[in-house]
């Protein structure tokens, strides 16, 4: 929990607004906070003890005004129609392990630089079903020209071109995504087509304590201290279900349904080499 | 095409259209304002909150930013409008006590884009104030702007 309300040095000295995802700013932030929640697709399968592969994840696009907080300007957010996340998953004798890292690369007009951990255990088996409760968290930024975007300008009118002459100082900003999150779920996990396969439903929740670092930048080229920090201060629910096949001894792939009320609902594709079990 | 084949591309087609957006932004031109028309205005009650929610942020009319060399944040806005001269159209004031169709700023937030004689509308790049929002700092200047 350290890393959700820990006060990193940039922003010290900032005005910091807090905001529910029910208002124009908050839900701006949690639909992409949303988007990043690292859900149980990657979960090494059973039977098997290691897996490592690669996820992608789909960022539905925003129409205009829900790129519109509180009717003001389009802010540029529709940077990428998609987030690979590499992954990561050990079976212990006690728990599954795993985590992520999307390396600083540059992904369409963003770059982010974003980990994961989580880690699940099987309690009980109903009816053939594993129960497990999986706790993962997400930290990280996401970095792109969001607030002052010159492609942007360049589609909206005069005002607009105003707008970034004189408020964005005539720069691309250097906005900063910052998700924090916290899930926590309660999964139910099925073994289907001899044991090739098997699905899972998870339910659960979700503490949400991202942020949005406004970063115009000055004619120098230094942040701009006069806007503020928005920050997302919710907690949301989330579902999830999906689905995993190996396609052979070494290569298993999975898919996913996401949703996440209020927020978005997004599909989910991983594919994986898988070291058997012991 | 074999059946399941068919089954997976159905699948893969309705999990894809089952994908979206989850909210609209809601829209509220009074931006959390009441939307009044305020026979009697004063500063600090009625026109202060319309400055610093519109106006008096960060970037645009701050202590620190101070676009066009205005700052309307609490404290600070009766001396920078009240008798000053419009920097962006000089010669024109900001605000003239009692005769607001002859304040700048009115023209600033107002429709009429030929009485601002190019010069973009004010909140810049989103929604205009509303109509009895600007109707409550007129009324504000034409009993005289003062500073209660």
């Amino acid at each position: 929990m350290l890393m959700l309300t820990a006060t990193p040095a940039w922003s010290q000295g900032r005005v910091v607004q807090r905001h529910r995802a029910s208002e124009p700013e908050g839900q701006l932030l949690a639909f992409y906070s949303a988007t990043m929640v690292f859900s149980p697709l990657g979960e090494v399968a059973s039977g098997r003890r290691w897996s490592v592969g690669v996820e992608g994840s789909w960022l539905p696009a925003l129409s205009e005004s829900q790129r519109q907080p509180g009717i003001d300007k389009p802010e540029t957010t529709n940077l990428s129609p998609i987030l690979p996340r590499p992954r990561v998953a050990l079976r212990t004798s006690r728990a599954v392990l795993e985590a992520s890292w999307v390396p600083p690369i540059a992904i369409g007009d963003a770059r982010a630089n974003l980990w994961g951990v989580a880690a699940s255990r099987t309690l009980a088996t109903w009816r053939g079903v594993r129960l497990s409760p999986r706790l993962s968290a997400v930290a990280g930024r996401v970095e792109g020209a969001i607030t002052c975007n010159a492609a942007t300008t360049a589609d909206g009118g005069r005002d607009l071109a105003t707008y970034y002459a004189a408020v964005c100082h005539g720069h691309d900003s250097n906005d900063w995504f910052e998700p924090r999150i916290v899930a926590g779920e309660v999964m139910g996990t099925r073994t289907w087509r001899g044991g090739r396969g098997e699905w899972w439903l998870a339910a659960g929740g979700r503490v949400d304590r991202s942020r949005f670092d406004i970063g115009v930048l000055r004619a120098d080229g230094t942040r701009d201290g006069d806007h503020p920090v928005l920050a997302l201060h919710d907690t949301r629910p989330h579902i999830s279900a999906g689905a995993r096949l190996a396609l052979s001894s070494r290569l298993t792939t999975a898919g996913e349904w996401f949703y996440a009320p209020g927020s978005v609902a997004t599909v989910r594709a991983f594919v994986a080499v898988t070291g058997a079990g012991r | 095409m074999t059946r399941v084949q068919l089954t997976s591309a159905a699948a893969v087609l309705a999990t894809l259209l089952a994908a979206c957006v989850d909210f609209e932004a809601p829209e509220d031109p009074t931006f959390g304002l009441p939307d009044v028309l305020v026979e009697e205005p004063s500063l600090a009650r009625d026109v202060q909150p319309i400055l610093d929610k519109r106006c008096a942020f960060g970037g645009c009319h701050s202590a620190t930013t101070r676009q066009a060399g205005l700052v309307l944040v609490s404290g600070a806005s009766h001396g920078a409008l009240v008798g000053r001269p419009a920097r962006l159209n000089p010669g024109d004031t900001l605000v003239i006590p009692g005769a607001a169709s002859r304040s700048w700023l009115m023209k600033m937030v107002g429709r009429d884009a030929a009485a601002r004689s190019g010069v973009s509308r004010m909140p810049l790049a989103a929604a205009p104030l509303t109509a009895n929002q600007i109707a409550t700092i007129a009324r504000w200047i034409d009993r005289g702007a003062t500073r209660e």
